[in-house]
Order: structure tokens, then sequence, then C-alpha cells
């Protein structure tokens, strides 16, 4: 392949990638002849109460997450590490419907369970506060950790620290991790459309409503668009990532509270005590034994699979053909379209067989959570090899030689684990396969008609093979690094 | 000689404007100037790294600009040397000879006298990421130069290294480029650099050669 050839291939390749990713509007903007715009009450309300959840869900999940961060530096063991990560990330690893249904599993026993905006919240703050935590310390040691070593041995207290060096060095990278907290809760749609109830409407569960309800796709396609539009425009205003390409191993210990550091397990312990309280009163007197299972169990994991497969074959295109500061600017600063509108734009596409429909399913899951795992896990990865690739395309290095030789060995291991990732949360969707492909069997899909006709015990028990079908999946993916590592 | 013509690049605040520049096709040439000067610009500009639309430079007849970076066939040391550091120092080396397609019988002997020149025996199975500061840039070195490039770039390549290290490097590649007779840009800050090494030297400040 001549040097032009190769720079054409990889023009149209990035124009087919970013194509791709915005394809459940171009479907719409196809498929949609007259156009009506949403009035005051359509919009005004759900965009409101959008805004106001993300940006609570947000606002706290930092706090939280701050907190978390101090209690995390309290354990002062290296070899605690590892574990603490481990339990920190949990609750944004398992499905939105684990944390769901473990919430409502540690109210009703006691309560009525308090559907609307604070359960939403709430959820998205156990979610997410972890994930905060791990990456203010990867903030802390990358851009602080010579400044807190300094800190430390002039004898500067923990207040003056963060007051005067701590803060004004991090707000921007704050900002940006405050935005990618409020990107993710603004367009969250599993936990609002269980948890908000009917008094709190936000904008996914709008959009759902005005297609599925009403069939104003055009009405439905304007509020998505302003939802995304909205979002680009926040990512525009502030600084890039906020993931530091790789931990620097400073001593951050000095920060930690001691006292605090119980609290690490606190997110965790809610989610899985909700649950297994569930499991312990009910026993397995409730185990839906008249339903589908086994279909199910391997439709779920044909989902799970075929979408991990599908984000790893991106991650490998998307190295190929970066770097690219246009592409990488797009990525960076494109969110995913709304589930719904990329639900019912996949749903709109020919083809009703159960493959096609399973083919669509893990489509859709990956335009949705592609950019985020990229900007999450896999950028920074393909950030760091930049030099290396531009020293190989120096010496004359064809395409393959790049991608496999210098690429592939040093970033597989995020985008395997991105990857993996993808498939435990799609094992565990049911919003986005309701939407697309509403007559296949899947366990969340189970589990879901389960909750709706009051059998909360029997959703309970079905956690149990879902979960162990997501780890097992995960542990595909991640374990895989092993072999290619080798 | 080879011509280089319209250099010039704007930039905020800077600008690189090297209207006509003759580098001499044999030996070593030392491009010599302050730090932001703009020498690693116009090492940038040059290999092709950043685009220069009004860049001619005819090398032996042939207007390397109108080429892409990889076909302009050129050997680069980077300042921070850029090894691919999940590699062995060998599969490095080697790394170079396959993205040019050579043959594995012309790889072998000329492997082995890098190896030997460049003393690198005893790293060569070693990853990367593990050698010294001084193998590591040998090693650099070696991967720039065995695919035989029409052109070697060096970008401050002894500056990670101690002053006896220093000494020793420049032995060992000024020995290497005696026998491979590569044309060589230098490009440095270091007088030394320029006395163990080079044949010529240009001077570079704010963006604009002052003379030889």
């Amino acid at each position: 392949m001549t040097g032009t050839t190769f720079s054409s291939t990889r023009a149209l390749l990035r124009l087919a990638i970013a194509t791709t990713l915005v394809s459940p509007y171009l479907i719409w903007l196809a498929k949609i002849s007259a156009w009506q715009w949403p009035t005051l009450v359509e919009w005004a309300s759900p965009f409101a109460n959008a805004l106001v959840q993300a940006s609570l869900s947000a606002f706290l999940s930092l706090g939280m997450g701050f907190v978390l961060f101090l209690a995390a530096q309290g354990w002062r063991a290296p070899r605690t590490r590892p574990f603490l990560e481990i339990l920190l990330l949990l609750p944004n690893l398992v499905p939105p419907l684990f944390v769901a249904l473990g919430l409502l599993s540690l109210f009703t026993p006691w309560m009525r369970f308090p559907y609307g905006m604070g359960a939403v919240v709430g959820a998205h703050v156990l979610i997410n506060a972890g994930l905060v935590a791990i990456a203010f310390e990867r903030l802390v040691q990358a851009r602080l950790g010579g400044v807190i070593e300094a800190a430390w041995l002039l004898g500067t207290s923990r207040w003056r620290f963060w007051q005067q060096i701590g803060w004004p060095l991090l707000r921007q990278d704050v900002l940006s991790l405050f935005l990618f907290v409020f990107s993710i809760c603004f367009t969250s749609f599993t936990l609002p459309l269980l948890l908000a109830g009917e008094q709190t409407l936000t904008l996914e569960v709008a959009i759902l409503d005005l297609i599925r309800l009403q069939g104003r796709w055009d009405v439905a396609v304007i509020l998505a668009t302003t939802q995304t539009l909205a979002l680009l425009l926040f990512a525009l205003l502030l600084p890039g990532g906020f993931w530091p390409s790789r931990a620097v191993d400073r001593t951050v210990g000095f920060l930690g509270v001691a006292g605090l550091k119980w609290l690490v397990v606190l997110p965790t312990l809610i989610i899985f005590s909700g649950w297994s309280v569930g499991i312990v009163t009910t026993g397995i007197r409730h185990w839906p034994g008249d339903l589908p299972l086994l279909e199910s169990v391997l439709t779920t994991l044909g989902i799970g699979l075929g979408t991990g497969l599908l984000h790893l074959m991106g991650f490998l295109l998307l190295a190929y053909v970066l770097p690219h500061a246009g592409l990488n600017r797009f990525l960076n600063g494109y969110l995913a379209p709304s589930p719904v509108i990329t639900g019912f734009a996949l749903l709109l596409l020919p083809g009703e067989s159960e493959e096609i429909q399973l083919f669509k399913v893990m489509v859709a899951i990956t335009l949705i959570s592609f950019p985020l795992l990229y900007r999450w896990i896999v950028h920074s990865a393909l950030l760091s090899l930049r030099q290396q690739i531009q020293t190989a395309y120096l010496m004359g290095s064809s395409f393959s030689q790049i991608l496999f030789e210098i690429v592939w060995p040093q970033a597989a291991p995020q985008m395997l684990r991105a990857s993996g990732l993808a498939a435990l949360w799609s094992a565990g969707d049911f919003g986005l396969t309701g939407i697309v492909a509403g007559q296949l069997n899947t366990l969340p899909l189970l589990m879901e008609s389960l909750i709706n006709s009051y059998r909360l015990e029997s959703a309970q028990l079905l956690l149990v093979p879902l979960l162990l079908l997501s780890l097992c999946l995960y542990g595909l993916f991640v374990g895989s690094i092993r072999y290619v590592s080798r | 000689m080879s011509v280089v013509k319209n250099l010039q690049r704007e930039y905020s605040g800077f600008s690189i404007d090297i209207p006509h520049w003759e580098i001499a096709d044999t030996g070593i040439t030392a491009l010599i100037g302050p730090s932001g000067a703009g020498k690693t610009t116009v090492f940038r500009l040059l290999i092709g790294l950043e685009p220069c639309p009004s860049l001619s430079w005819i090398f032996k007849g042939e207007d390397l600009a109108l080429l892409s970076p990889p076909e302009r066939r050129l050997g680069v040391v980077f300042q921070s040397l850029e090894l691919f550091p999940h590699m062995t120092a060998k599969q490095n080396i080697l790394f170079a000879a396959r993205a040019r397609n050579m043959s594995a019988a012309s790889v072998e002997p000329r492997l082995q006298e890098l190896v030997q020149d460049l003393r690198l025996e005893a790293c060569l199975l070693r990853q990367a990421h593990l050698l010294s500061g001084g193998e590591a840039q040998r090693v650099a070195l070696a991967r720039a130069v065995i695919a035989q490039p029409r052109f070697l770039f060096l970008d401050e390549p002894f500056s990670a290294l101690d002053t006896k290290l220093k000494v020793e490097a420049r032995d060992l590649v000024r020995r290497v480029m005696d026998r491979l007779q590569i044309p060589t840009l230098l490009i440095t800050h270091d007088p030394d650099d320029i006395r163990a090494l080079a044949q010529a030297a240009v001077e570079i400040h704010n963006g604009k050669i002052l003379g030889t």
C-alpha cells in the first residue's frame, strides 16, 4: 500500500467511525419527514428534572467520592490497594439493575420505597462515588504528587494544603470530573425508569414516553438532540480528559483520614446488603422455575460476548486511525446519543429475525457505551503510544506491523478490560434490549417483567445467575490479558 | 550538497524562516543553537512530522518534501529515544529492518556489525525499559541506521547521558558513522558534540539560520 492510499484508507475509516457513532440521528433524519417543535410544557419540565437530577448526582458523587478518597488513603498498607480499588469500583461495575434491586430490597421489608428524584440521585451517588474516589487518587498522584511530599515535609496541615495548594491546582480537573459524572447521570435511563416513579419525569423517560405512548418521534429526536448538544457544549467549555494517563506512585497517604477508613465499604455494603437481605429472608422458594431460564441465560451470554467483541474491534480500528487531532477531539467531546433514541433508531432498521435482533441489541449498546469506555479506559493508553506510533511510522512500518507489534501488545490490557466491562454491562441491560428486541428472552428482561408483576423476590433470585454470568464474561476478557501479555 | 528551500512556518509568537539552506550530503552537520532557537521545530519540519507546504528539499536530485515521512526513508534518533518498551533491544532493531522489508540474509550481517560497533552484546536480549541510558541511546542509534536510511537525524542524542558516558557515546557514534557514511544532521546545544563529531556546523537563532 502506498503512503497516499494508506492515508486515504485511514481518512475514510475515520469518517466511517464518526458516522457510525452518530448514526442513530442520521437514521431518524432519514425517517422523519414532518417536524414539529416540542411545546414548552413538553420539554421544560423533563429537561429541568434531568438537569437537577444530574447536577445533584454529580455534585454529591464528587462530595462522597472525595470523602471515600480520604478514607481510602487511611489504609496505609500497600497490599490493600488492589482490594480497595475493586471495592470502590464494584458498584460501578455491576449492572444498574442490580443496584436498583439492591435498594428496593433494602427498603421494602421496612417501608414503602421512596420513589422519585431522591432515589435516582441516591442510586447514582452509590454507583459513582467509588469511581470518583479512584479518579481523585489518580489526579492527586499525577498532579500533586511532588507537591504533597514537599508540603508534608514542611509540616503543612491537611486543611491548609487543600485550601492553598490542592484546590487551586485541581480546580480544572474537578470541573472535568464533574462533567463526566454529570453526563453519565444526565443520560441515565435504567435507574430513572425503575426508581423515578410517576412524579419525576426525566428527559430520557420523557423521550421514551413520547415515542412509545404518543408516537411523536420528531419531538423525541429534537429533545434527544438538545440533550446531546447541551452535553457537547459543556464538554467544549471545559478542559479535556480528567483521567491521567497512568498512575504515578507518590506518597499521598499523608492526606488520608484514618478515622474514616471503614467508609470505603459503604456503597458496596448498601447495595449488596439490600440484595442479600432479600435473598436470605425469602430463601429459594420463589425461584421462577416457570420461566425460560436456559434460553435467557444463553441469549444474555450471546449479547454480552457479542457486545464485548464489537467493542474490541472498534478499539482496534481506532488504534489504526489514531492519532488524529480531529477525531480525537470528536471522541473526547462526543457523548453517546440518548439510549432511547438509539434503541428506536435501530428498531426502525429492517430485520425481524431473532439473530438480527440480537445483533441490533449489541450494536445499540456499543453505540452507547463505546465513547464512554474509550474516554475512560482506552484513550490514555493510545495517547501514551502516540510517540511510538509516530516513530514506527517514520521507519516506514506497515499498518499491521504498527497494530500488532506496537499497539496491541501494549494497549491490549486496556482494550480487553474496556471490552470486558462492555460485556458485563450489556449482560445486565434491559432498557435498550427491551426497546430493540422486546420479544427476546434475556435474564434482565425476565427480571424486569418479574418486578412489574410484583414478584420482587423472584427477580432478586435471578440476580445470582445474572451476576455470575456477568462476572464470567468480564473474567473471559480480562483473563485473556494474561495470554496476550505473554 | 542537499538544498533546503522555503523552510518557513508561522507559530503564535514564533516563526521559522529559512529561505535557503545547503546541508552537506556527506558527514555530520551540526545544527546548533540555544534553547528555544527552533532546532527541534526545524527537525520536525524536515522529517515531515509537521506540515510545511512551501518546503522543498532536493537531495541527490529528488525532492524529499514531496514524499510522505515514511517514503523519505530517514533515520531518526529522538531526544527521548522512543524505544518500544515491551520489546528487547534486538527486537527494537529488527523492527526497523522489517519495516523496510530487508531480507533476513542482509539483516543478519548488518546487525552483527552494529552490535559489535556499538557494543550491544550484553544488552541485546534485555527489554528496552530495563536498559541503562547509555545502552538505550546506542540501541536507538542501531535501530535508526539498520535499514540504511538516506539521511540520519540525531536530536540531542546525548543530552540524557552523564559526562563520562557522553564521551564514550560520541566515540561510538563517530566510529559507526565513519563506517556507514550516512549524511547526518546533528541537533545539539553542546559545543563538545560539535568538536567531537561534526564536519560542519550551522547556527540557528530565533528560527533563522545565522551562518556556518
